[in-house]
C-alpha cells in the first residue's frame, strides 16, 4: 500500500514539476528586446524616424501665441485654454514642452546608445553602411542638440549669465527609476548643445539637404538661433549671413504657398506633418479652417492693426473677409471682430494639417537684422529689413525703413519679427528677449483682453512669468531634488 | 442540535421504558416535499440502532422497526425531520426545503465541507436567491445578499454585470474583481452574461483568509465559487420549464429640466445668447407652443425581457446527468440594444460500484449577442445617448414639417457638418444606424476523475479548458450622420468598419491526493489532508481590422469594403485597411497541501501552504509562499450550553495570505514588464517606419501580497428560529502595484512599481429570523450590513505630506483609495455672483487653483452596504421582498454639472435651477452667475459643488409567487405534473436618495458617475413547470 502510494505521488508531482518552466518561463510573442531592435543602419533610421515623430511644436505655438498678445477668444469657445490665457500660468498649464523634448531626448540616446556599440566591416557596403549610420548619428545628435535648446529657451533662468539654472542635462538612458535629474547650468547646457553640434556636423554627409531632415544647413540655422539668445551677435550675424547666401527670401506669392505646404523656397527645415500628426490649426479650429469649424482663437485686433493691407502677410495670417466663411470685420477694435487665422490652411494631408517651418530663411534675415541693430549698425538693419519688406509687398509699396537709432530699429524688428514669425512659437520669447533693450512686457488691447473675461490684460517687464515657465507638475511629481523656477 | 439529539435520547429511552413489550413490525411510507413530489433516496435511521433504509424511486420505504423506535429522515436541500414510531403501520413525511446550519455544504472549489466543520468565512447563496432573475447575468442577482459583497451597476446595458467588490478595495489599479469559479474552471466576469442565472445551484464567495489562501496565487480580491445543478442518483426523470417574460421603463431623472419655454427665456433673460435670445415674449411663445421636446422619448423605450429554460435530468444507481438550455433575449430601454442569448449545459456524473471510484465530465457552450449602445459612458452630450436623451434642447423638433422623424432636423449637412455634429439629430442617427455589437462564444468543458486506490486515500485529477471567442463588431453607416468623420478624404467613401476577434484559450490541469481517515476509541479524529499541484496556462490570439470608406451595401461582409470604379467596372479593394494581430501568453504553477482536522465536531483547525509561480516576474521575485491557520470552536457541543436556546454556535479565527500578480487586471495585461521593450511602428516621421523605446523593464516587479485576520461567530438559536453569522477582519495588501512617477525624462511619467500598503477593516453581519412556521404559514425576515474602511498605510514615493499627487485622484497616507480630493466650495459671493471656496489653509477666495485641493473623507466606494428582506409564505402563495442599501459614499455627478453648466448654455439643455443663477448685487444663492470666470466651475477635482451623497435604499425586487403541488395537479386537475410555479415580479421599484440626476447605483469608471447607460425598472411574469 505505502508504495503504491508513493508511486502515485512521484507520479503525480514529478510530471506536473518538469512542465512547471514551460508555464513560467514565457517569453512573449513578439517582444522586441534592445539587443533585436537595432541590427543595422536601417534600424537606426527607423530608431531617427521615430524621434523626429516625436519632435512637435505645439507646445511652443501655445504659449507663444496663448500667453502673449497674438490672440483672442474666438467665438465658438467656451473654456479652452481659458486659464493660460488669463495669465494664469502654474506647473500644470497645459504646456506641452518639457515632457515631449525629454522623450525626444530619451529615444534619441536609446538609438545613439546602438550606435555606438554598432560596428560595420572594412568592405565598401559595410563602408557604405557606415557612412549612412553616421548621417543618421549626426541628426540624432543635432536632433539632441535642438531639444535641449528649445527647454532652454523657456525654462533657463537667464540665456547671458552662464552660472544660472538651465535644465536637466540628459545624453544616456536611464535604468534606475530613482534617478532625480538636477538642473545643469545654463553654461554647461550651451557647452553641451555645441559639443553636439559640432558631432552631428561632423556626421552629417554634405550631400544631404532634405530639408524635411536636420541638414547641415539646419545645425547653423540652429546656431544662429543659439548665438542669438546667447548675444554674440557677431555669430548669430555670420550664421544668418552665411545661410542667406544658399536660402532666398520667399518672394510674396512663394510666401504664401510656403505656409500652403505648395512652395519651400526658404526653407530650411520643416517638420513635415502628415495624417495623424499634431495639426497646427487644432490652437484655432476644433474642426476646420472655417467660420463654422469651431473657432477657438482668432486674431488679436491687436495684431492685426498692426498688418498693412498690402503686406502678403494680411494674406497669409487672416482668412480672406471676402470668403463667405471667413473673417468678419466689424470696425477697429470691435469687440464684434472674428479675425480668421488662416497661416494654417490645411493641406492635401488633412483640414488642419500643414508642415511646420521650424527655420526659414525670413527668420535667418530678421536675426541677421537684430544682430545688427544690437551691434548699433543701424544702417545694415534697415536694409536688411527693407531687404525683407521688398519680399513682402507685392507692389513695393512699404515705407523704406531708415531708422533713426538703435532703440527704433529693435521696436521694428520686434514688430517684423511678430507679423513674420506669428503663431510660430516665438513670440512670448521675442517680447522676453526685447523686454530690457526696449523696456516692455506683454501688452494686450483692452478688447482681445476681454475677449476671454481677463482679469489682467498686461504682465510687466520684470515679472516671473515673463523670466522663465514653471517646471512642470510631471516632473516635480517623481522629483524632490528639482529647483523650481522662482515665482512659482 | 446536539441538545435535540440528547433530548430525544432521553424521550426515546422513556418510551423505550413504557412499550419493553414492543413488538417488531414492518413500516412503510412515502416521503414527499412540499409540492408533493416523492423525494427518491431520502436516509432514515433509526436513532440508537444501526439500521435504516433509503427511499426508492417513488419516495417509499419500508422498514423493520419497533414501537418507540425513533426516525430521522434526512435528505440533502431539505430540513432533518425527526419522527416517533408509535401504533400505526404507515408514516408518510413531508419534508420542507431548506438546510440546518450542520447539513449545508460549503465548497472552496478545492474542497467540500460541512458548515459545521468550517473554519472559513464564506457566503453561500442557494439557487432561491438567483432564480428568475431578469437580468443577463447572474451576478446582479446577489446584490445585498452577500454581507461584504459590493455589486455596483456601472451601466445598465443589457449583459453588464457592474463592479464587484469584496472586502473593500485592495488595489490602486482599480482591478477589484474577485475570480469566478465556474463548476472548477476559472473565467472572468464578462463571460458571466452567457450563464443561465436559473442554472445555477449554488454560489459560494469566499472571504475570509483561510478560504482564499488556497487560491493563493489568484485569491486576493476574494473568490466567487459557482456550481451549476446536477442531477442526482437514483432520481427519475425531472423535467424543468421555464419561461418568464418582462418588461422595463427607464427610472426618473431626479432632476427637474426645463421645457421649450423655460429654455428661450432662459436664453434671453439669463445668458444672452442662443437661440431664444433675440426672440420677443410672442416669439417664445410660439416656438415653444409648437415644440417642446423631450428627446429622452426618442432614444428610450420600453425594454423587454424574455426567458425560456429547459432542463432534464436523471440518475440511476451509478450514474447521473443533466442537461440544461437556455434561450435569453432582452431589448434595452435604450434604443437597439439588447441582447440574446443562447446556452447550453452538459454534464454526466458515475461512479463505481463500490463508490470508490467517481468520474465526471461537463461541458458548457453558449453564444451571446450583444448590441451595445455606442459611446455611452462617455462624458460628451454631442456623442453619448444617455447625456442627450436628457440634455437635448427641448425647442428643436425630432421631426420633419410633414411628420416624419427628421434626419438632420433642417441643417444642411453638406455645407455645415459640425452644427449637425452638435446637435441631438447626429446621435439619433447614430443609434439608429451604427452598430457596436459584440459576440460572445464560450465553451467550457471540466473533466474530474478520483479514485480511493487505498482506504482512506484517494488521487484526483482535473482538467479543465475555457474558451472564449469574443468578436467586437462596430460598424459605421456610410448613410450616417456620423460616417464623414471616419473615413480618408481622399476617398470620398464614408463610414467604417472596425473589427476585433480576440480568443483566449485557458488551460488548466489539477492533481492531488487526498487523506481522510477518521480515527480514534470513538471515531473522535477527523483529519484530512490534500497535495495540490496545478498548472495553468493562458494564451490568447486576437485578430483585428479597421477599414475606412464603406460601400452601403452588404455592411457586415468585405463586399462592403469594396468600390466600384466608375471607369472599367471593376471592384477595387479601398486601400485603407488597418490590420492588427498580436498573441499573448501567461501561466503559473503551483504546489500547495491543505489539512484538515476535527476533533469530536467540537474543534477543529486546519492549514494551507503553497508555493507560487508567476511568468510574470523573474529571477526571485518569480516564486512566493501564501500560507493560512484557522480554528474553530462549535461552542454548542459543549456541557455548559446543553439544553439551552443555543442550537449552533461556532466560534472561527483565522489568518493567512494570498497573493496577486495580474498587473493590469486581467490575464494578458502588462506582461513581460521585467524587461525593457521596443515596438515597431508604421506611422512615424512621415509615414516612415519607426523604433520606439516602449516599456522600460522593472526587474523588482513581484508579487502583492494581502494578509488577513478573520474572527467570526456562527449562532443558531431557539431552533435555529434565529441564524445569523458574524465577521471582523482585518485585511491588509502589500506591495501593492501602483504607477509610480518617474522623472520625464525617462521618456514616461510612471512606471509599475510595487509601493504601498492598504488596509481593509470591516464589520459583516447576517441575521435571519423565522418569525412563524407552521403547515400554511412561514414568515421570515433576512438582513445583512457590512461596514468597511479603507485606509492607505504606506506610500512610498509619496512627498512629504504623504501624498502622491495626481489631481483629483491624489493618494495619501492615512486616506482611502477614492477618497475624493477636491476644492472646496463654500456658496455664491453676493456681491459679484462668482464660486466662494476654501483655500488649502481655509480662506475665503474666488480663485481656486490646484494647490487649494483637500482630502474630502469623502469617498467613491461606500463603506456601508448591505440588504434585507422578508418572505412570507401561505400555502402554495409567497410573497418576498428585498431592499438594498448603501451609505456612506459620495459620487461626483455629472448629470448635474451638465445640466447645472454654462457649457450647456447653447445648443443644450439645462435644469430649472440655473434660474436661481445669480443675477443681481445682493443676491444671496447657490447658483454662481453666468460667465463667472473661473474654470473651477466646472471642474470635478477643483470644486466639490457637484460632489452628492450617493446612499441610497432601493427596492430591489419584489416578487408573488404561487406554487401548485403534485398532489392538485394530478389528483384534482389530472395534469401529468409535479408541480407549477406561477410568478409576478418588479425590479427597482422604489428608491430613496438626495442624489440629483438618474441613478445614485450607477457606478462609473473611477466610481463617478459619467453618462452611463442607466438602470431601469422591470416588471415580469414568469412560469416553471417540472413534469
Amino acid at each position: 500500500m505505502v508504495i503504491k502510494i508513493k508511486i502515485l505521488a512521484f507520479l503525480l508531482f514529478v510530471s506536473l514539476l518538469t512542465s512547471c518552466d514551460n508555464a513560467t518561463d514565457i517569453d512573449q510573442p513578439g517582444s522586441l528586446t534592445s539587443d533585436v531592435a537595432f541590427r543595422n543602419a536601417e534600424d537606426l533610421q527607423d530608431g531617427l524616424n521615430d524621434v523626429y515623430n516625436g519632435y512637435n511644436v505645439d507646445g511652443e505655438e501655445i504659449i507663444n501665441a496663448v500667453f502673449a498678445d497674438n490672440l483672442k477668444k474666438g467665438h465658438a469657445a467656451t473654456v479652452e485654454y481659458k486659464d493660460l490665457y488669463n495669465h494664469v500660468l502654474n506647473s500644470t498649464s497645459p504646456i506641452p514642452i518639457w515632457d515631449p523634448r525629454y522623450l525626444t531626448i530619451d529615444h534619441t540616446n536609446h538609438v545613439l546608445n546602438a550606435y555606438k556599440d554598432m560596428e560595420f566591416d572594412d568592405t565598401p557596403e559595410g563602408q557604405e553602411e557606415q557612412s549612412e549610420a553616421d548621417n543618421v548619428a549626426g541628426q540624432l545628435y543635432a536632433m539632441r542638440a535642438l531639444s535641449h535648446f528649445d527647454l532652454l529657451k523657456y525654462y533657463a533662468e537667464s540665456y547671458t549669465d552662464t552660472t544660472k539654472l538651465g535644465v536637466p542635462k540628459m545624453d544616456e538612458v536611464l535604468d534606475n527609476f530613482d534617478f532625480q535629474p538636477t538642473r545643469a547650468s545654463v553654461g554647461e547646457i550651451y557647452n553641451f548643445i555645441d559639443k553636439d553640434l559640432d558631432k552631428a556636423k561632423n556626421l552629417i554627409q554634405d550631400d544631404f539637404n532634405d530639408n524635411r531632415y536636420l541638414t547641415k544647413d539646419a545645425i547653423r540655422a540652429i546656431q544662429a538661433r543659439i548665438n542669438l539668445f546667447k548675444e554674440n551677435w557677431g555669430k548669430a550675424e555670420d550664421l544668418a549671413d552665411e545661410l542667406l547666401q544658399t536660402y532666398p527670401i520667399a518672394s510674396p506669392e512663394e510666401y504664401e504657398n510656403v505656409y500652403k505646404d505648395e512652395s519651400d523656397v526658404g526653407v530650411i527645415w520643416k517638420r513635415v506633418a502628415v495624417q495623424g500628426d499634431v495639426a497646427l490649426a487644432a490652437l484655432f479650429y476644433a474642426n476646420s479652417v472655417n467660420f463654422d469649424g469651431h473657432v477657438i482663437f482668432d486674431m488679436s485686433n491687436d495684431l492685426f492693426n498692426a498688418l498693412d493691407e498690402n503686406d502678403i502677410r494680411y494674406n497669409v495670417l487672416l482668412k480672406d473677409p471676402n470668403d463667405p466663411q471667413g473673417s468678419e470685420i466689424l470696425g477697429k477694435n470691435d469687440p464684434g471682430n472674428n479675425l480668421l487665422i488662416n497661416k494654417f490652411p490645411g493641406s492635401s494631408e488633412g483640414p488642419l494639417l500643414n508642415d511646420a517651418k521650424v527655420l526659414t530663411s525670413g527668420e535667418m534675415l530678421l536675426i541677421k537684422a537684430e544682430a545688427e541693430a544690437r551691434q548699433d549698425k543701424v544702417d545694415k538693419a534697415s536694409k536688411s529689413i527693407n531687404k525683407l519688406l521688398e519680399h513682402r509687398y507685392t507692389d513695393d509699396d512699404y515705407e523704406t525703413r531708415n531708422y533713426d537709432d538703435k532703440s527704433g530699429a529693435l521696436k521694428d524688428i520686434l514688430k517684423q519679427r511678430r507679423l513674420e514669425l506669428a503663431y510660430e512659437g516665438h513670440r512670448y520669447l521675442d517680447i522676453k528677449r526685447f523686454s530690457d533693450a526696449l523696456n516692455i512686457g506683454i501688452q494686450r488691447n483692452a478688447v482681445d483682453c476681454q475677449s476671454y473675461d481677463a482679469d489682467e490684460c498686461n504682465i510687466a517687464k520684470d515679472d516671473y512669468r515673463l523670466n522663465a515657465l514653471p517646471i512642470p507638475q510631471s516632473e516635480l511629481n517623481a522629483n524632490d531634488e528639482i529647483q523650481q523656477n522662482e515665482g512659482y | 442540535m446536539k441538545s435535540n439529539l440528547t433530548l430525544i435520547f432521553v424521550v426515546a429511552l422513556f418510551l423505550i421504558g413504557q412499550s419493553s413489550f414492543a413488538q417488531k413490525k414492518e413500516l412503510t411510507g412515502t416521503v414527499i416535499d412540499d409540492d408533493g413530489t416523492p423525494l427518491p433516496g431520502v436516509n432514515i435511521t433509526i436513532t440508537d440502532k444501526k439500521a435504516g433504509t433509503q427511499t426508492d424511486f417513488d419516495g417509499k420505504f419500508s422498514l423493520e422497526v419497533e414501537e418507540g423506535d425513533v426516525l430521522i429522515f434526512s435528505y440533502v436541500g431539505y430540513t432533518e425531520i425527526t419522527k416517533t414510531v408509535g401504533e400505526e403501520d404507515v408514516m408518510d413525511v413531508t419534508m420542507k426545503e431548506g438546510e440546518s446550519l450542520d447539513q449545508v455544504s460549503i465548497s472552496t472549489g478545492y474542497q467540500n465541507i460541512t458548515e459545521r466543520t468550517s473554519t472559513k468565512a464564506v457566503s453561500k447563496v442557494s439557487s432561491e436567491d438567483i432564480q428568475n432573475s431578469t437580468e443577463a447575468s447572474p451576478l446582479r442577482a446577489l446584490q445585498g445578499k452577500v454581507p461584504g459583497l459590493f455589486i455596483g451597476s456601472s451601466s445598465g446595458q443589457p449583459g453588464e454585470s457592474g463592479r464587484v467588490i469584496l472586502r473593500g478595495i485592495g488595489s490602486f489599479n482599480g482591478a477589484t474583481n474577485p475570480i469566478y469559479i465556474i463548476d472548477g474552471v476559472e473565467t472572468g466576469q464578462a463571460a458571466l452574461r452567457n450563464l443561465n442565472s436559473d442554472d445555477i445551484e449554488d454560489i459560494n464567495v469566499l472571504k475570509g483568509p483561510s478560504a482564499t489562501a488556497q487560491y493563493g496565487n489568484r485569491g486576493a480580491n476574494g473568490v466567487i465559487v459557482i456550481k451549476t445543478k446536477s442531477g442526482e442518483y437514483n432520481e427519475k426523470l425531472d423535467i424543468h420549464y421555464g419561461s418568464q417574460y418582462g418588461f422595463s421603463k427607464m427610472l426618473p431623472i431626479n432632476k427637474e429640466l426645463m421645457n421649450s419655454k423655460e429654455r428661450l427665456i432662459y436664453h434671453r433673460d439669463y445668458l444672452g445668447s442662443a437661440k431664444g435670445f433675440a426672440l420677443n415674449d410672442a416669439e417664445i411663445d410660439a416656438l415653444a407652443r409648437a415644440t417642446d421636446t423631450r428627446w429622452r422619448n426618442q432614444f428610450f423605450q420600453t425594454g423587454t425581457t424574455t426567458k425560456q429554460n429547459l432542463r432534464i435530468s436523471q440518475g440511476s444507481e451509478n450514474l447521473k446527468s443533466s442537461t440544461a438550455f437556455n434561450f435569453y433575449d432582452q431589448d434595452g430601454v435604450i434604443k437597439n440594444s439588447g441582447i440574446k442569448r443562447f446556452s447550453f449545459q452538459n454534464k454526466v456524473e458515475g461512479k463505481s460500484d463500490d463508490d470508490r471510484f467517481h468520474y465526471k465530465s461537463d461541458i458548457k457552450a453558449s453564444y451571446s449577442r450583444t448590441d451595445i449602445t455606442p459611446q455611452v459612458g462617455v462624458h460628451d452630450a454631442w456623442s453619448n445617448p444617455a447625456l442627450i436623451a436628457y440634455q437635448g434642447a427641448p425647442y428643436l423638433s425630432p421631426y420633419d414639417p410633414d411628420g416624419s422623424v427628421t434626419k438632420t432636423g433642417g441643417i444642411d449637412e453638406q455645407k455645415s457638418m459640425f452644427l449637425v455634429w452638435q446637435s441631438p439629430y447626429a446621435i439619433l442617427n447614430d443609434v439608429k444606424l451604427n452598430q457596436v455589437q459584440q459576440d460572445r462564444i464560450q465553451l467550457m468543458a471540466n473533466f474530474h476523475a478520483d479514485w480511493e486506490f487505498v482506504k482512506h486515500f484517494t488521487a484526483g485529477v482535473d482538467v479543465n479548458a475555457n474558451y472564449q471567442s469574443i468578436i467586437d463588431d462596430n460598424i459605421i453607416d456610410p448613410s450616417s450622420l456620423r460616417a464623414p468623420t471616419e473615413t480618408n478624404d481622399d476617398l470620398n467613401h464614408y463610414g467604417s468598419a472596425n473589427n476585433n476577434d480576440r480568443r483566449p484559450f485557458r488551460f488548466e490541469t489539477k492533481a492531488n491526493i487526498n487523506y481522510n481517515n477518521t480515527f480514534g476509541d470513538e471515531n473522535e479524529h477527523t483529519l484530512n489532508v490534500d497535495l495540490f499541484t496545478e498548472y495553468h496556462k493562458n494564451y490568447q490570439n486576437s485578430f483585428g481590422f479597421f477599414t475606412g470608406g464603406l460601400n452601403d451595401r452588404l455592411l457586415e461582409t468585405d463586399q462592403a469594403y469594396l468600390y466600384d470604379t466608375k471607369e472599367n467596372g471593376e471592384y477595387v479593394y479601398v486601400p485603407y485597411l488597418d490590420l492588427r494581430k498580436s498573441e499573448q501568453i501567461s501561466g503559473m504553477f503551483s504546489y500547495f497541501a491543505l489539512v484538515d482536522y476535527d476533533y469530536n465536531e467540537r474543534f477543529g483547525f486546519s492549514g494551507s501552504i503553497r508555493r507560487d509561480a508567476s511568468s510574470r516576474f523573474k529571477g526571485s521575485n518569480k516564486w512566493a509562499t501564501f500560507w493560512s491557520v484557522a480554528g474553530r470552536w462549535n461552542l454548542d457541543a459543549e456541557d455548559f450550553l446543553e439544553d439551552s436556546f443555543v442550537d449552533n454556535l461556532k466560534l472561527r479565527i483565522s489568518y493567512g495570505t494570498s497573493g496577486n500578480q495580474k498587473i493590469g487586471g486581467n490575464d494578458f495585461s502588462a506582461l513581460d514588464l521585467y524587461k525593457s521593450t521596443y515596438s515597431i511602428y508604421s506611422d512615424a516621421y512621415i509615414n516612415s517606419t519607426g523604433i520606439s523605446p516602449d516599456v522600460i523593464g522593472n526587474g523588482d516587479l513581484k508579487w502583492e501580497t494581502n494578509k488577513q485576520f478573520d474572527i467570526g461567530i456562527d449562532f443558531g438559536l431557539w431552533q435555529n428560529k434565529i441564524q445569523g453569522k458574524l465577521d471582523f477582519y482585518h485585511k491588509k495588501t502589500l506591495n501593492l502595484y501602483k504607477g509610480r512617477p518617474v522623472s520625464p525624462v525617462f521618456g514616461t511619467s510612471e512606471v509599475d512599481d510595487n509601493i504601498g500598503t492598504v488596509a481593509n477593516k470591516g464589520f459583516e453581519s447576517y441575521l435571519k429570523y423565522i418569525i412563524f412556521d407552521n403547515d400554511e404559514w412561514t414568515i421570515s425576515v433576512n438582513g445583512n450590513f457590512a461596514y468597511n474602511r479603507n485606509k492607505i498605510k504606506d506610500l512610498p514615493s509619496s512627498d512629504e505630506n504623504g501624498v502622491i499627487e495626481n489631481g483629483g485622484g491624489s493618494l495619501g497616507e492615512g486616506r482611502a483609495i477614492g477618497e475624493h480630493v477636491v476644492g472646496r466650495q463654500i456658496g455664491v459671493n453676493p456681491s459679484d455672483g462668482n464660486t466662494l471656496y476654501l483655500d488649502k489653509d481655509g480662506n475665503v477666495t474666488e480663485k481656486n487653483e490646484n494647490d487649494d485641493r483637500v482630502f474630502s473623507n469623502k469617498q467613491r466606494f461606500p463603506e456601508i452596504k448591505g440588504g434585507f428582506g422578508a418572505d412570507i409564505s401561505y400555502k402554495g402563495f409567497t410573497l418576498s421582498q428585498k431592499w438594498v442599501y448603501t451609505a456612506n459614499v459620495y459620487r461626483n455627478n455629472y448629470d448635474v454639472t451638465d445640466l447645472e453648466s454654462e457649457g450647456n448654455s447653447g445648443g443644450l439643455q439645462n435644469s430649472t435651477s440655473m434660474f436661481r443663477s445669480w443675477q443681481d448685487v445682493g443676491q444671496i444663492t447657490d447658483i454662481p452667475r453666468i460667465s463667472t470666470p473661473n474654470q473651477a466651475q466646472v471642474d470635478h477635482d477643483l470644486n466639490d459643488r457637484f460632489l452628492q451623497d450617493a446612499s441610497y435604499l432601493r427596492l430591489r425586487n419584489v416578487s408573488l409567487s404561487y406554487t401548485l403541488n403534485e398532489e392538485k395537479l394530478k389528483h384534482h386537475l389530472h395534469l401529468p405534473l409535479h408541480s407549477i410555479k406561477l410568478y409576478v415580479q418588479g425590479d427597482n421599484l422604489l428608491t430613496f436618495t438626495e442624489y440629483e440626476g438618474r441613478d445614485p447605483e450607477s457606478d462609473g469608471l473611477g466610481g463617478d458617475s459619467v453618462g452611463n447607460y442607466p438602470s431601469f425598472r422591470t416588471f415580469s411574469v414568469g412560469l416553471d413547470v417540472n413534469f
